[in-house]
């Protein structure tokens, strides 16, 4: 039982959850306590709970009769109908009273939870509320709490109270504190550092306030949840400090005393001791299923993949002239979704591009309009339980779709790669910048590792990277933004790239440098004849640095041209309210700045007609009924418009 | 609403080996009712600037002056600072408001902090609030997170005018947002100056989206002020080099490349800058940006007196108070 106990408060090892996430639709809590009854752990957990709950009510008020009526006639009796778990020195029924002490159990158990845990939070959020040197004064209490084992602390506070009822409540709760005083400090930090706790130190609200009106509230999910982990935990060793004689005394009882009781004759009638053990076990399982369920439910709100997900409207494939077999990329109608509990959200709603070799082309849009998911479907790396579909996909001639995880490895490590929007998590931090260059040539194109080596610093040479011999030596953190950008593209120069996807390459970058990486891309693409899709929402960037543009709304591309056309007269409404809209260094500074009115549909919406026609100046009838198809207007000039403007922008 | 002075502030951040000077005697001045402008990049202290006038980030030396009243803080008790009189509105409208409060209860809480101070107009509703920024009164009933960053970008400008501060900072407040929406914060910001004169600090690494807004504009490099000018003397004719680099880096519509044309970047356009920027941690002498400078010691061998001598000293007597030996 000692072991028990030991492991009990051994394993009691506080659970980090998420915090303060933005939670949709504002009800996080109630699709919560959903999300716990949809998980079979959570569900099993909760109905366990609650038998549990229901016992210790009704236990006493039912059976407290039968557990206390003495019969000098039938003592020490075994396992019979008349009393399943036997009967006890004085005759009474040991299932009767097993079931009166699951009130002063879970008594027990809840109590010390709730002083333990008020005691813990109370200690870990001090640090947040106190000025400096009172903060890491309590923060140094608490590292030296940490520091004794529970175990030792429980049997000491067991002792130092004499025991009883009351001793081993305050024992589990002296002895959970410090691991809770721990959690809600890492929580709690993690809470403070956000801008809207910033924000409410700037309009003077006091540090208690704080913690009490904007910590707490964005720290209680994962604290509840340690919460019911807790509640099992206590349940036995509480249990086992009663069996050790440190808890609950006669003429109370609980489950670890009649467990007591019933172990001295375990080889007679084990029923009397197997009943209190069931019990104990029973409880703790109990409460830590509807922890694990919880933590379930946090890590994932989404509900199951649904089989198919709708039709969607696309536009008509086009057909595109000239090069039709060799194109590097070449997509048909391609679509992505996901489930959702809302139903099924497809942020790619019908996408047709190609992209010629040697070609650079932008796919501009707002947020959210798909352009990520389309770069991100190229490179058969949507992210689950995303759905892509597509009339026809192909990349360098294969289908991402339908390759084996081995061919798509080879595809995407040779031939294609992938540049993202921040550069230092796009590496390993504890690996050498050059070896991680280098992995990819080893793993790849079979070379050794000294001539890969030496291929790295060659291509950290053609990225721009000023002393490649010293930044192949150092680690990712060391090197700047820029650095670390340029360091990523010439991960992906490292094989005879065909295809180079940067999705945002530069926005987390300074212009000074943002100037520098876009000059490197065309760079790259002149040198070596590789295509790039730059997928930004900035147009200007991919003014300045594409050949061709595909501007995206709501998940279709609404117009597809060349950039010279961008500049001198793009034909529809929104690729021009898109220009207007970029802030420049020409151009009348105190005028009103353009805007586009209202919103884009969300990616679960539906529109029969044409996507933009509410925040559309040109629209008739015709756009809000009939979705405009693809038409071709000029050389490599295509665009989905009912109303095409012409001229000058 | 009144002036705001800053003089010679000092931040050194980080203990021991790692510690760091990331602002460096930097002096500005807003006047009642102007806007000021602060562009740099990334690192260049400009955000820390912000923080530590309203108390987010720890000050060294230095003072802060509303209207020439001494509002440094940290001086005296921590409630003597800044308080209300400086607002700051920040750059993440994703984390700038509480997930568990609704908008209503996230304004109520900068509307009575405004009310314990003497000497306010009696504070506005929430409703009016929202008003004031565009937005609809509904919204007081929901929570950040059905809101687009548009909107909460718009409720913390509102949480920041609630207290109605003397001094507004937006400390990067655009730089997130879509080109359309960007665009209508800008509008809504310009419609508000107009009609509550506010004294506002715009930090921003964008030129493109500060200039709309500022009179005047600061540019920082390295935690140093290296020029400062009225907003359309500094973009028509920048002095310090490196000012003209950051102009030269803004993508223009109409200035690219077209398919098979040479590379417009050549090594000496403007916004190209050979190098990269120092590193903070080690305190390098003379002019902070001669590693990086396209006229300095790098492309001209001679002019040795970068390495040596602190551009800021004579900074006074140049035109835009630039930190150049060699302002044009």
């Amino acid at each position: 039982m000692a072991i028990a106990i030991w492991q009990a408060v051994r394993e009691w090892r506080p659970m980090r959850g998420s915090v303060g996430e933005p939670r949709g639709r504002g009800q996080g809590g109630i699709r919560w306590r959903r999300g716990v009854v949809k998980t079979p752990t959570g569900a099993a957990g909760l109905v366990m709970v609650t038998a549990l709950l229901v016992l210790s009510v009704a236990g006493p008020v039912f059976w407290s009769g039968a557990a206390r009526a003495m019969n000098t006639e039938a003592i020490m009796l075994g396992s019979s109908s008349a009393h399943p778990l036997g009967t006890d020195a004085l005759g009474r029924d040991i299932l009767a009273r097993l079931l009166v002490a699951t009130r002063l159990s879970a008594l027990t158990a809840v109590g010390s939870v709730a002083v333990g845990a008020l005691a813990g939070i109370a200690l870990g959020s001090l640090p947040a509320m106190l000025g400096r040197r009172a903060a890491r004064a309590t923060a140094a209490l608490i590292e030296l709490l940490l520091a004794f084992p529970p175990l030792l602390l429980m049997i000491f506070l067991g002792l130092v109270t004499g025991g009883g009822t009351g001793g081993a409540v305050i024992a589990f709760a002296g002895a959970m504190a410090p691991s809770f005083a721990r959690l809600t400090q890492t929580l709690t930090l993690s809470v403070t550092r956000s801008d809207y706790v910033a924000s409410a130190r700037m309009l003077g609200v006091s540090r208690p306030r704080l913690v009490v009106r904007h910590v707490l509230p964005n720290i209680a999910e994962p604290l509840l949840v340690n919460l019911s982990i807790a509640v099992g935990m206590a349940f036995m060793a509480i249990s086992g400090l009663s069996f050790l004689g440190m808890g609950v005394r006669s003429p109370d009882y609980d489950w670890g005393q009649l467990l007591n009781e019933g172990l001295t004759r375990i080889y007679d009638t084990p029923a009397a001791a197997l009943g209190p053990g069931v019990a104990i076990v029973f409880a703790g399982v109990a409460f830590q299923l509807l922890g694990e369920g919880a933590i379930g439910a946090q890590a994932d709100r989404r509900p199951a993949r649904p089989d198919d997900p709708a039709p969607i409207l696309a536009s008509k494939p086009s057909v595109a002239g000239g090069d039709r077999g060799s194109a590097t990329v070449r997509a048909e109608n391609l679509q992505v979704s996901f489930p959702a509990a809302e139903g099924v959200l497809t942020p790619v709603r019908g996408v047709n591009l190609t992209v010629a070799p040697g070609e650079i082309l932008g796919i501009v849009g707002e947020s959210g309009c798909g352009k990520t998911l389309t770069g991100l479907a190229l490179t058969g790396l949507v992210p689950e339980p995303g759905v892509v579909r597509a009339t026809r996909l192909e990349v360098l001639g294969q289908d991402p779709r339908g390759l084996s995880p081995r061919q798509a490895r080879a595809l995407l490590g040779r031939h294609t790669a992938m540049v993202f929007q921040n550069p230092g998590t796009a590496m390993n931090p504890v690996l050498r910048v050059g070896s991680q260059l280098a992995e990819t040539a080893v793993v790849h194109h079979g070379m050794s590792r000294r001539a890969a080596g030496a291929r790295a610093v060659d291509r950290l040479r053609a990225a721009a990277v000023p002393a490649p011999e010293r930044r192949a030596r150092q680690f990712p953190h060391q090197l700047s933004g820029g650095t670390q950008q340029r360091a990523v593209i010439a991960m992906g120069l490292m094989g005879e790239a065909r295809l180079l996807i940067a999705d945002e390459p530069t926005t987390a970058l300074d212009v000074t440098v943002q100037r520098q990486v876009l000059a490197l891309l065309r760079d790259v693409n002149s040198t070596t004849g590789a295509s790039i899709v730059l997928v930004s929402h900035d147009i200007a960037v991919v003014a300045e640095t594409c050949h061709r543009v595909v501007v995206m709304y709501a998940g279709l591309v609404v117009e597809d041209l060349p950039v010279d056309v961008l500049r001198s007269g793009p034909a529809h409404p929104y690729t021009r309210a898109l220009l207007a809209c970029a802030l420049d260094m020409t151009g009348v500074r105190d005028r009103r700045l353009p805007t586009i009115p209202g919103r884009p549909p969300g990616p679960g919406e539906r529109f029969p007609g044409c996507p933009f026609v509410s925040r559309c100046g040109h629209a008739g009838e015709r756009c809000a009924t009939e979705p405009p198809a693809m038409e071709e207007l000029g050389r490599g000039h295509r665009v989905a418009c009912w109303h095409p403007r012409t001229g000058a922008p | 609403m009144r002036s705001l002075t800053l003089r010679e502030i000092t931040v050194r951040l980080d203990a021991g080996r790692r510690a760091f000077t990331a602002l460096d005697r930097v002096s500005l001045h807003v006047a009642r009712g102007s806007v000021v402008g602060l562009v740099g990049e990334s690192g260049s202290g400009k955000s820390t600037l912000g923080r530590a006038v309203v108390g987010l980030a720890p000050l060294t030396s230095g003072r802060v002056l509303l209207d020439g009243q001494d509002v440094t803080p940290g001086r005296r008790r921590r409630r003597s600072g800044p308080g209300l009189g400086i607002q700051m509105v920040l750059q993440d409208s994703y984390s700038a408001l509480d997930p568990q409060l609704t908008i209503g209860r996230t304004l109520d809480e900068a509307r009575q902090a405004a009310l314990l101070r003497p000497a306010t107009l009696a504070a506005q509703s929430a409703g009016e609030l929202l008003e004031l920024v565009g937005l609809d009164h509904a919204l007081a009933a929901v929570r950040p997170g059905t809101l687009s960053g548009g909107q909460r970008q718009r409720v913390a400008l509102a949480r920041a005018l609630a207290s109605r501060p003397e001094v507004l900072i937006l400390d990067e407040v655009t730089s997130a947002l879509d080109a359309s929406v960007q665009s209508a914060i800008i509008n809504l910001l310009r419609d508000l100056r107009g009609t509550l004169g506010l004294t506002m600090l715009v930090i921003g690494h964008n030129l493109a989206a500060v200039r709309h807004l500022a009179d005047s504009v600061a540019v920082m490099y390295a935690g140093q002020i290296v020029e400062t000018a009225p907003t359309e003397r500094l973009i028509g004719d920048p002095r310090h080099p490196y000012t003209k680099a950051l102009l030269g880096a803004v993508p223009r519509l109409n200035g690219s490349v077209s398919p098979g044309a040479p590379d417009p970047d050549g090594a000496n356009s403007p916004g190209k800058l050979p190098g990269e920027p120092p590193d903070p941690h080690v305190p390098l002498p003379g002019c902070r940006f001669h590693p990086q400078c396209p006229v300095g010691p790098l492309a001209v061998p001679d002019r040795t007196i970068c390495t040596t001598h602190d551009p800021r000293t004579d900074a006074r007597l140049r035109p835009h108070q630039t930190a150049c030996h060699f302002a044009a």
